[in-house]
């Protein structure tokens, strides 16, 4: 099978077009042409042995990973575990003076989790900043629970009433943060940034 | 043998249910449990791939275990769930490609091939099944000896069934080159294979 380098038959033929009709019968130019007679034979070969060997691969239970592999890349992570800001529990306090923190992760895990317990909703990417003013905040005399600013994308199903369910979700994240960490929640930014099937 | 009980390697958890771009972002987030998801969904095409490439299986797992910790480290900056797949098929590959770079060339990779092929030859005997798998031998030996990157190409588009614009996107080069490059695989590898005939 002469080919050059762009992949050309003598005849003119480009060798994926060829490839393209191989599943079919051959047109009128290739069953009276040699080269691509030949071409098309060879091919022919070519695409059973790739068909069986894409099947192969994928019935091989050998084919896969030890599940020590699993193991050693979940033990890294979890030793890398990403928990983003630490925030002050309460206002105006700072870790430096001994202040109880949370990490935005925690945070995030609840408005998420209230977010799942919404039919029809998925929660996403989650981003929690404080809102309180640290000049302000100083300046009270006893300790007041720190405030918080929510941004919550998620994701709903296609039947979802979305402005509805935005603002029952609004509302439920405020009360189960403070129920469950204790801090005021200023405002919830929520994003319906995608719809998925039922 | 009793029939194996249906249990899953994880928990059933309310993360199982969820679509695959907000797995994604959740462990973007940092979330551990959607990125063991993530790791079941991708470690065994991820090791395929890195066996087609590399055929050495511990080089392949730790391709995989690299690809996954890569990932686990720079998914913040990922722009988009929906970009995950072709993203992860990007690292895993560029792991391979960087390890053939490195790999000391061995020059029996091909001799080996062949005494494999005549081992697993059938004797005249019209075996269907030593026939079928003698030509996948053939395939895998001429597949072997094609160049990385033209090999990367046709291993994606051929066992992974991506299409020429998210391949172009994962090696950085013009989809005309991808089409080219599988466009030339095709014939030396059907010509290597009739070559064992």
């Amino acid at each position: 099978m002469a080919i050059d380098e762009e992949a050309t038959l003598g005849c003119g033929r480009r060798i994926d077009q060829v490839w393209a009709n191989i599943e079919n019968p051959p047109d009128v130019h290739e069953s009276s042409c040699p080269d691509c007679t030949d071409a098309r034979s060879r091919l022919g070969r070519l695409a059973d042995a790739t068909r069986e060997l894409r099947a192969a691969d994928l019935a091989d239970a050998d084919l896969v990973p030890r599940r020590a592999v699993k193991a050693n890349i979940m033990q890294i992570a979890r030793a890398e575990v990403r928990r983003g800001r630490r925030l002050p529990l309460l206002r105006g306090e700072d870790a430096a003076n001994g202040a109880l923190e949370i990490s935005e992760q925690a945070i995030a895990g609840v408005a998420r989790a209230t977010a799942d317990r919404i039919p029809g909703v998925h929660a996403r990417r989650c981003v929690v900043t404080s809102a309180d003013d640290q000049e302000l905040a100083t300046a009270q005399p006893a300790p007041e629970p720190a405030s918080i600013s929510i941004n919550l994308r998620i994701s709903v199903s296609a039947e979802t009433q979305i402005p509805a369910t935005v603002e029952l979700l609004r509302t439920k994240i405020i009360d189960d943060v403070a129920e469950e960490i204790g801090l005021v929640t200023r405002k919830v930014d929520v994003l319906v940034e995608d719809v998925h099937d039922a | 043998m009793p029939p194996a009980s249906p249990v899953p390697d994880t928990p059933v958890s309310v993360g199982s249910r969820l679509d695959p771009d907000t797995v994604v972002a959740r462990a973007q987030d940092g979330d551990l449990d959607a990125f063991e998801q993530l790791v079941d969904l991708f470690q065994v095409k991820l090791f395929r791939l890195a066996y087609r490439m590399l055929n050495d299986r511990g080089e392949a797992e730790d391709t995989v275990q690299e690809t996954m910790i890569i990932a686990w480290r720079r998914l913040p900056s990922l722009a988009t769930p929906a970009a995950f797949n072709g993203w992860i098929y990007q690292i895993a590959t560029r792991q391979c490609l960087s390890i053939l770079r490195t790999r000391v060339r061995r020059n029996t990779d091909v001799a080996d091939a062949d005494t494999f092929v005549e081992r697993s030859s059938p004797d005249d005997g019209p075996d269907r099944t030593a026939e079928k798998s003698a030509a996948l031998h053939r395939l895998n030996a001429v597949l072997a000896t094609l160049p990385d990157e033209q090999r990367a190409c046709w291993v994606l588009k051929e066992l992974h069934d991506l299409s020429y614009q998210e391949i172009a996107n994962i090696l950085q080069i013009p989809v005309s080159t991808v089409r080219g490059r599988i466009a030339r695989a095709r014939p030396l590898l059907a010509e290597g294979m009739s070559s064992w005939r």
